[in-house]
């Protein structure tokens, strides 16, 4: 099963994110809530991409992206901030505005190439399909 | 060839001829010379002042200047030149020469062209005031003013102001200083700009600029932000003559947006956050209850949150109906089908237009026009009479069943938002099709009315 690393400064959110990683067949690797705990966790743990909130508690977690691009692992971004927020060096990456559905989860997974019907997950239909 | 003509003759041709007015009294103040200008300029002929004495002609004028002038010179035997107003009120310039025992005065009328040196001196005089009273406000503005005179910007004058601007001395030889800045660099939206494409180079070439925002660059972190407006200057045949640029500093005002619009952005961030945080709530909480309950709150809460980052996007001023529409009906998108002209929308009409267009789009694919493959959805809106009309009709669906029990969508629409707008909305349930229409004032939904 493909592994998420999940850097979520909330942790009710981050916890929903599972769920949902959980509901389209993905495990959770890590969820990280600090930035210091997210940069470790970024250069040693085993996953396949991640889901990085830009803002935690005040702080930008662009250095955790960078740790990731170095390991030439993908990842996406989750923010409530809209799309103007992200630097340069960082324009291109998928994101995920929050609050975002399971089906909009998906589909920037797909739009990332990171989806993969052998993901094989438990999808519950619901209404967010149908968007 | 006919011979000489006489003396007399010989003198009247060159009276007359001389195009001057002309006449000659003896020493007891007789006129015995009077020429045709003379008789012109005085208004009387030559036979009524021939042999007449002068100072029975003008009796008023013997102690005035003229009348001075005239016996000084029969006393004094000499040439006399000078301006003086006439016997008739005119301007004159006179010689006046003894001639035999009396004296022949020549003058020419000189009143047009006296009138016209004065006119010309109340002109300049007046210009000259003008002048002083636009330098004036020139140096009192809070405006930078930059003028040339020609294409090239050989010549420039700045006021005070526009030297403080671009920190230069007052003395300092601007057209350098435009044309090869050494000492400050201009941007805008942070892309270099060249001397030839600024406001005041522009302008000099015929362009009109208008409120251009430019960012001077002094130095690291030493800049100042301007808004800039250039206009050409033409003669009246409309040939270009030089340009004329003001700027004024916005730097601080420019802050202040730049702070608000932080702040507008860290307020979407938590109001973005909290919604993640109740949905994730929710969803935990509703995990194992059911699937239905959890998507329609989930979706309702997605709306919100759509409707509040158009918002955002205008920094809360207001929304326009055609976004809030799209972003609301996100569902079905394509069979639905939008008429009117769009109007921005108040914030608070914009969050309940979106909830109610929502609800009535869920409703329409879960088991309304929007469930089956060839219904359709026309969103018809208007504004006249200073009212809003909003027409939701569904078309092509399975045969409509009045509702056992009014649904949390209908409620919302036909009394929330009704009360919301200050306006009346109905859900009718057509067998072809569910029809709502609302009908509100204007002035509760639309930014400016």
């Amino acid at each position: 099963m493909r592994r998420v690393l999940v850097v979520e400064d909330e942790v009710l959110v981050g916890m929903m994110i599972e769920e949902m990683l959980h509901d389209l067949g993905y495990e959770l690797a890590a969820l990280a809530t600090h930035l210091d705990q997210a940069l470790a966790l970024a250069r040693s743990e085993r996953f396949d991409f991640a889901i990085l909130d830009i803002n935690l508690n005040g702080k930008h977690s662009f250095p955790v992206a960078d740790v990731i691009r170095e390991r030439g692992l993908p990842f996406l971004f989750a923010t409530g901030y809209g799309n103007r927020i992200l630097d340069a060096p960082y324009n291109g990456a998928p994101i995920l505005q929050k609050p975002f559905s399971l089906e909009e989860l998906r589909r920037t997974l797909e739009r990332a190439g990171l989806w993969h019907q052998a993901a094989g997950g438990t999808i519950v239909p619901s209404g967010s399909d149908a968007q | 060839m006919a011979s000489e003509p006489d003396a007399k003759t010989l003198l009247d041709t060159i009276l007359d001829g001389i195009g001057q007015p002309f006449y000659a009294v003896d020493g007891n103040w007789r006129i015995y010379l009077y020429n045709r200008d003379a008789a012109r300029h005085f208004g009387r002929s030559a036979e009524q002042m021939i042999g007449t004495m002068l100072w029975d002609n003008f009796p008023q004028d013997i102690e005035a200047e003229r009348g001075r002038i005239l016996r000084d010179a029969m006393a004094g035997r000499q040439i006399v030149r000078g301006e003086t107003m006439s016997l008739v009120g005119r301007y004159v310039s006179y010689v006046i020469f003894p001639l035999a025992g009396g004296l022949g005065v020549v003058f020419r009328d000189v009143t047009d062209r006296r009138n016209a040196e004065r006119q010309r001196e109340l002109a300049e005089e007046a210009l000259r005031k003008r002048s002083a009273e636009l330098e004036a406000v020139l140096e009192t503005i809070p405006t930078a003013v930059w003028f040339t005179t020609d294409p090239e910007l050989r010549i420039v004058v700045a006021n005070r102001r526009a030297t403080e601007l671009l920190r230069t001395a007052r003395e300092a030889d601007l057209s350098s200083t435009l044309n090869q800045p050494r000492h400050f660099a201009v941007f805008r939206d942070n892309k270099p700009v060249p001397p030839e494409a600024r406001p005041l180079h522009r302008a000099a070439r015929g362009e009109v600029v208008t409120d251009e925002l430019l960012e001077i660059r002094f130095g690291k972190d030493d800049s100042r932000m301007i808004l800039m407006r250039a206009a050409p200057l033409r003669s009246e045949a409309g040939e270009l003559q030089g340009a004329v640029a003001a700027a004024a500093d916005v730097t601080e005002r420019h802050r202040h947006e730049d702070h608000l619009q932080l702040l507008v952005n860290e307020l979407n961030h938590r109001v973005k956050n909290t919604l993640a945080i109740v949905q994730s709530i929710a969803s935990l909480t509703l995990k194992d209850i059911d699937p239905a309950v959890r998507a329609a709150f989930e979706e309702r809460l997605l709306t919100l949150s759509a409707a509040h980052s158009l918002l955002t996007d205008e920094s809360w001023d207001g929304a326009h109906l055609a976004a809030v529409a799209r972003a609301s009906l996100r569902a079905g998108r394509g069979r639905i089908s939008f008429v009117g002209e769009d109007l921005r929308l108040r914030p608070k009409s914009a969050v309940a237009l979106a909830m109610a267009l929502h609800e009535l789009g869920i409703n329409a694919l879960k088991y309304g026009a929007l469930s089956v493959e060839q219904g359709s959805v026309v969103v018809r809106w208007s504004t006249g009479d200073g009212r809003f009309r909003l027409h939701w009709e569904e078309r092509g669906g399975p045969p409509v069943l009045p509702p056992v029990r009014r649904g949390f969508g209908s409620r919302m629409i036909e009394r929330g938002l009704a009360a919301e707008l200050r306006g009346e909305a109905r859900i009718e349930w057509r067998s072809e099709g569910v029809v709502c229409t609302i009908d509100a004032p204007l002035v509760a939904i639309h930014e400016t009315a």
